[in-house]
């Protein structure tokens, strides 16, 4: 940088913290209630703020309201009353009457939906991952090269030419986060990610996600899954019954907090067998690494509560 | 469709064989019965020809044809998820089915049947109308703005050119065999 320059920037405001905070927040949702059909509350007073570069678990019982979250969050439906914001500019059906936003913030959000047969909906699966670098107008050359990326990190290259019904359930996920990733979202949305789905295919997921976050991408994840929330998230918002955020913060704390999980319809207790003992606990993703998590009266896996070495 | 023909109301000619019914004379002649044997004739080549491009050919070929024929391509597009949601729908029928049975086992009374029957109906109207709105959405979040822009990767190569040409070569011989 020469002298002149230097003495430009040097003339420049300095910005607040508050202002630098403010230019990095993604979502901001102010008092956001949202009700189906104007009668079926889905979202009941949402104060919110996603921080770009963030990781956030939204974790919560069914009928909690974090798919119709994570809808707002892609711009498909907007708030009753309230308001949601996405890099300071207000997220309403006018907004996205601009082209020129809507194509921004399109190309910026990317939302894996919960049902992978809503979001497959062309013949073939090729054409399903580029359909949205092509509806951007994104060179040719440029979503090929994208795709034979994809298809490498994936491992779907066999699957290109199948019609989406010739897939499995897993095959189905991880077409939907390549037709998602292709388009390079800064913002990327996933609904329920690792539903349905086995180990293996599950690990894959949560590691591109994982590989995803640490390229500065701002994650949004909905999941039941606690181990997936434990590994994927730095923020966790528990959802309560009445459609509201009950609690917030670092996902360290509040996944090792068995009594509010419960109460919350998170963690069940975990009944099994090791020989002639029944084994109670509540099921956290600790129990595997930390012993000092099972319940009172849980036999221990080594010592049962009869002293007898296992 | 053919069966009239016939006859010589509507074909008249040689007379092969006759019958009388009410005062009504019915001769069939020997023209009818070529020109109905003609007609059944190209119905069943037409029809063998097109299910077997269709057991022959991926879907998918065939929707990129009509791209090459410059068949809008939100047409195309809405042909294609036609029949990529009637794999979907068929899941969900085959599921409610099995769900039926396994409630009420396979004998079912011939008004339950119906009740059950109008219920799926229903069901299926429902989940449809449902998935419709979601599809929907999905294309909206990706990028979907009223017109559709597809990869377009058809291209002729030369075995299309080799049975374009011997294609040609029959319909000329055949054509050439008729009027001579």
């Amino acid at each position: 940088m020469d002298a002149a320059s230097d003495q430009g920037a040097e003339n420049l405001p300095l910005k607040s913290p508050m202002a630098i905070f403010m230019e990095n927040v993604v979502y901001d949702l102010k008092n956001v209630y949202y009700a189906y059909l104007g009668k079926f509350p889905a979202l009941a007073g949402i104060d919110l703020a996603v921080v770009r570069g963030e990781k956030i678990a939204i974790i919560g019982a069914n009928g909690t309201g974090k798919s119709t979250l994570l809808a707002m969050f892609d711009g498909l439906i907007f708030p009753d009353t309230g308001a949601i914001s996405f890099f300071g500019r207000v997220m309403d059906e006018r907004a996205f009457d601009d082209a020129t936003f809507s194509r921004h913030f399109r190309t910026k959000v990317g939302f894996v939906f919960q049902n992978p047969d809503v979001q497959l909906f062309c013949p073939t699966v090729k054409e399903d991952i580029v359909f949205a670098p092509l509806q951007f107008g994104v060179e040719k050359h440029k979503i090929l090269w994208r795709l034979d990326k994809l298809v490498e990190i994936l491992k779907i290259g066999h699957l290109l030419v199948r019609a989406p019904h010739e897939l499995s359930v897993g095959e189905k996920r991880k077409v939907t986060i390549a037709s998602v990733m292709i388009n390079e979202p800064e913002i990327l949305i996933l609904d329920e990610p690792t539903a349905g789905l086995d180990p293996e295919t599950s690990r894959s997921i949560i590691d591109m996600v994982l590989n995803l976050a640490a390229e500065g991408k701002t994650v949004i994840t909905s999941t039941h899954d606690l181990h997936v929330a434990a590994e994927i998230s730095d923020t966790v918002h528990v959802f309560g019954k009445d459609k509201r955020i009950i609690k917030t913060g670092g996902a360290g704390k509040i996944l090792t907090d068995e009594k509010f999980l419960i109460e919350n319809n998170l963690m069940h207790t975990h009944r099994h067998r090791h020989g002639d003992k029944i084994h109670t606990h509540a099921h956290l993703h600790e129990d595997h690494h930390n012993e000092k998590y099972h319940w009172p009266g849980a036999v221990n896996l080594r010592e049962g509560t009869d002293g007898a070495k296992r | 469709m053919a069966f009239p023909a016939i006859f010589n109301f509507f074909t008249p000619g040689e007379t092969v064989w006759g019958i009388s019914f009410c005062g009504l004379k019915f001769d069939v002649t020997r023209q009818g019965l070529a020109g109905a044997a003609l007609f059944i004739a190209r119905v069943a080549s037409s029809v063998s020809f097109a299910v077997l491009l269709a057991l022959t050919t991926r879907h998918t070929e065939l929707l990129k044809v009509l791209r090459a024929f410059n068949v809008p391509q939100l047409f195309v597009m809405t042909a294609g998820m036609c029949r990529r949601y009637i794999y979907v729908f068929t899941e969900i029928v085959i599921n409610t089915h099995m769900a039926i049975k396994s409630r009420c086992g396979a004998a079912v009374r011939y008004r339950e049947g119906q009740e059950i029957v109008t219920w799926s109906i229903a069901n299926l109207w429902k989940r449809s109308y449902e998935m419709n709105r979601e599809v929907y959405n999905a294309m909206l979040s990706r990028g979907y703005h009223g017109e559709v822009y597809v990869l377009d990767e058809f291209r002729a190569d030369a075995k299309d050119w080799v049975f374009l040409g011997i294609a040609v070569v029959v319909a000329l011989v055949v054509a050439f065999d008729v009027r001579f």
